[in-house]
């Protein structure tokens, strides 16, 4: 097998060039196991000295409910979006009405209008509706940031219009003709927009932070941030340590065994001017 | 000592020295009377001689940490430390004494609890009858046997659980003379923010004692204007 | 004929509308209540309100906290963006290839980039405190160790190094993708006019190619960046002595903490501008029309 030098090169640069990025994790993990007084110390070296950091975690207080919350707004937040991205995507790609583009132009407000303006608006409006503290508060707001919609359209415009065509030839309607039809095509590029909008929804923390207001709405994120602070005493580094690994989980998970919807969709906005 | 950056620390020196810090009718502040600075000089000349540390700067989240990693000899805390203590840092044995009296006398701080029912409340009377109970001899027996709070209840200072927990006691004892941690001003959060990051630039070593007390006089002033 | 246009377009509206609602709702609208609120002293514990008219901007750009979380976010920005933009880059010329190994390194460099912030705000916040990794490496070359995140002179550079280790992989991804889409075709012409050296490919072929990530990259970055919120709020909130205290932390603290929603409209709105204006100037200098 010949192997070229400068293979050999970038694959060892490569791999020193990506131990930054994974030692902090490794790190973490080392540190959930350890016991309160040697929980710091910088060592890079396996030792399992507890798991009772885990028992902890998992029994105080809130820590079950954070991760039901945010499995409910994360998959919710999904469904909704994802539904949202495909109907809006292939009206835009397939479907004609009048001043369509127009309206097209109003969903790049969400490029032109930051999120930090929303945030005092959005509250008082969540506030008047009575969704503080509430699920719908949370993901209802958040639903208008989603870029699937671009990504849908884009999708939905690479289909031949043959297709179609003799869809309508045969008779269907617009409904059959996206429900039988497009989405099944569709199904790699929502599958992209569900995973994407899944973590993001699950990393989400300043909307959630600001929403919830009582520990049992909290998401991972701001309990995370909360434990570490709780009653204005630092929690311990090792349960902090061993909560955090708990929380990176379902991400980790989902990343490695979907890891390629991640990249297509990061990878669409950069090609598609 | 591991002492931070807190005004819920150090407050307790004013108070000793004499001072204050917001006035009871909460119009004026007191950072700029001798007393106050006297106190706030005399934490931070521990700081600067190195008698006491802010506990991020020997790698503890909070004092408390650092005093239960063994960091430090001692830090001033209350009885919700004696539960965290003896959870986290079993091994470490220690022993709770009271503030030695300032020039002025005695001084140390109450940190109080509130129980509020808001007025669109969907269960006003089971949230009323919860006070009744929570602030009652049995439900204040209740709560306190588990040490994380201190009864307001005369009549459970007695109790027998203190036979057994003579720390908690002793701190029971400084009732007479500990100021309660509460403040006529609508601004109090940002005053305290304010205060403390002031407070945090000077035991950083980023500005001098006088730039501090001018700083903090001003913008002290400036937040309970609102 | 016209039945079915109609149909048509009944569908299209239809399919459209859910998106548009929200998005008038929750972004449009607040936009236009956030400026009306800036003119107001609105106050969510208070039940009466009262317009003041410029007066917020007036004590905005009176407040040297606010000025200072501006500067920060300035500096902040000025800091993380080239160098992952950089960095990106670099990322993507080396784990661009198809190459089994180099992909599963690829993948695994991703990680920060899907990792929620806070998890990587406390894992950061070890490592830069006294006894945490940063100061163990360094003590290897003999480096004092030092209490970054307390310094006011080191915590808003860690912070940004923080960010930076966090989405650099991002960007590496778009870049890939801007990498592949050069044909392969292309570098054979230029080898054939004489670009021979990698360094020449590099420079006559990729990198004016690569115009188009480069300012999805920028803008992106740019956008992010001047809203930066959660690593300061967690690992520093903000300190030591507001020197990472970010504009949409001040907005946050005015809104959430001190409850004076009127102030921190007009705080939030004039964070608004600057982005918007930043994004324009960035479109008009890097965007690249497309060849027809």
């Amino acid at each position: 097998m010949e192997v070229k030098l400068s293979t050999l090169a970038i694959l060892m640069l490569g791999a020193l060039i990506a131990l930054p990025y994974l030692i902090p994790f490794y790190w973490m993990v080392l540190a959930s196991f350890r016991d309160a007084a040697t929980a710091q110390e910088p060592l890079l070296a396996p030792v399992v000295q507890t798991v009772e950091n885990y028992v902890v975690v998992l029994n105080t207080q809130g820590f079950l409910r954070w991760y039901f919350n945010s499995l409910v707004i994360s998959i919710l937040t999904t469904l909704i979006s994802v539904t949202i991205s495909a109907i809006s995507g292939y009206a835009f790609a397939r479907l004609d009405f009048p001043m369509r583009d127009k309206l097209f132009l109003l969903l790049l407000g969400t490029l032109m209008i930051p999120f930090p303006i929303t945030i005092v608006p959005n509250f008082i409006l969540i506030l008047k509706l009575g969704w503080v503290n509430t699920y719908q508060g949370i993901i209802v707001p958040t639903l208008a940031y989603v870029v699937g919609v671009f990504l849908m359209r884009e999708f939905f415009k690479t289909i031949p219009y043959e297709v179609e065509e003799a869809a309508v030839l045969d008779g269907a309607t617009p409904w059959d003709i996206f429900f039988r039809i497009m989405i099944p095509l569709a199904r790699p590029a929502l599958s992209a927009v569900a995973i994407y909008t899944f973590v993001s929804a699950w990393n989400n923390f300043l909307w959630p932070l600001i929403v919830a207001q009582t520990s049992d709405m909290f998401t991972v994120p701001v309990g995370l941030n909360f434990f570490k602070t709780a009653n204005g005493q630092a929690i311990e580094w090792n349960y902090l340590m061993a909560g955090t690994t708990l929380s990176i989980i379902p991400t980790i998970v989902i990343y490695a065994v979907f890891q390629r919807y991640f990249t297509r969709g990061i990878a669409f906005t950069g090609v598609k001017r | 000592m591991a002492i931070p950056p807190d005004m819920a620390r150090i407050l307790a020196f004013v108070y000793q020295a004499g001072g204050y810090w917001i006035s009871s009718d909460g119009t004026s502040v007191g950072t700029d009377s001798s007393q106050f600075q006297q106190a706030l000089y005399f934490v931070y000349q521990m700081i600067k001689n190195g008698y006491a540390v802010v506990p991020q700067a020997i790698g503890a989240g909070w004092d408390g940490q650092a005093f239960g990693l063994g960091k430090v000899a001692m830090t001033i805390e209350g009885n919700w430390m004696i539960p965290y203590m003896q959870q986290t840092y079993p091994n470490v044995t220690y022993a709770v004494a009271p503030l030695p009296a300032g020039p002025a006398g005695n001084a140390t701080l109450l940190f109080t609890v509130g129980l509020a029912i808001p007025h669109n409340d969907k269960h006003p009377q089971q949230a009323w009858e919860f006070i009744q109970f929570f602030t009652s001899k049995t439900g204040m027996t209740d709560w306190v046997t588990q040490g994380l709070a201190l009864p307001t209840r005369i009549s459970l200072f007695s109790l027998p659980y203190y036979s057994s927990h003579q720390d908690s006691l002793s701190l029971m004892r400084e009732f007479p003379y500990a100021h309660p941690w509460s403040f006529a001003t609508a601004n109090f959060d940002k005053m305290y923010n304010d205060a403390n990051a002031i407070i945090q630039n000077l035991f950083i070593g980023s500005t001098t004692f006088n730039q501090t007390v001018i700083q903090l006089t001003q913008t002290e002033y400036n937040d309970l204007k609102g | 004929m016209a039945g079915t246009l109609r149909k048509r377009s009944f569908f299209g509206y239809a399919f459209v509308l859910p998106a548009l609602v929200i998005l008038v709702t929750f972004v449009y609208f607040p936009a236009f209540y956030s400026l009306y609120l800036s003119f107001t002293d609105y106050n969510v514990l208070v039940p009466t309100y009262h317009f003041v008219g410029l007066s917020n901007y007036v004590s905005l750009f009176h407040d040297p906290i606010f000025l200072r979380s501006l500067m920060n976010t300035a500096e902040y920005t000025a800091g993380v963006v080239p160098t992952q933009t950089l960095i990106a880059l670099g990322l993507a010329l080396l784990y661009g290839s198809e190459n089994r190994v180099i992909k599963v390194l690829r993948g695994l460099v991703f990680i920060p980039t899907i990792t929620s912030s806070v998890i990587v705000s406390l894992i950061f916040t070890w490592i830069f405190s006294p006894y945490g990794l940063v100061n163990s490496v360094l003590s290897l070359f003999g480096v004092k160790p030092q209490n970054w995140l307390l310094n006011p002179y080191a915590a808003l550079p860690a912070i940004m190094s923080v960010a930076i280790w966090g989405t650099s992989a991002y960007f590496m991804v778009v870049f890939i993708a801007g990498l592949n889409s050069i044909p392969g075709t292309l570098y054979e012409a230029a080898a054939i006019d004489g670009a021979k050296s990698a360094w020449k490919r590099f420079r006559y072929v990729t990198l004016p190619l690569l115009k188009p990530s480069l300012y999805v990259v920028i803008v992106l970055g740019l956008i992010g960046a001047l809203q930066i919120f959660d690593l300061s709020y967690v690992m520093t909130n903000g300190g030591p002595g507001y020197s990472t205290y970010t504009a949409l932390l001040y907005i946050y603290n005015y809104a959430f903490s001190y409850n004076r929603m009127g102030y921190a409209s007009a705080a939030s709105f004039i964070l608004f501008a600057i982005i918007f204006i930043l994004t324009l100037v960035m479109r008009r200098y890097l965007e690249v029309r497309r060849w027809s």
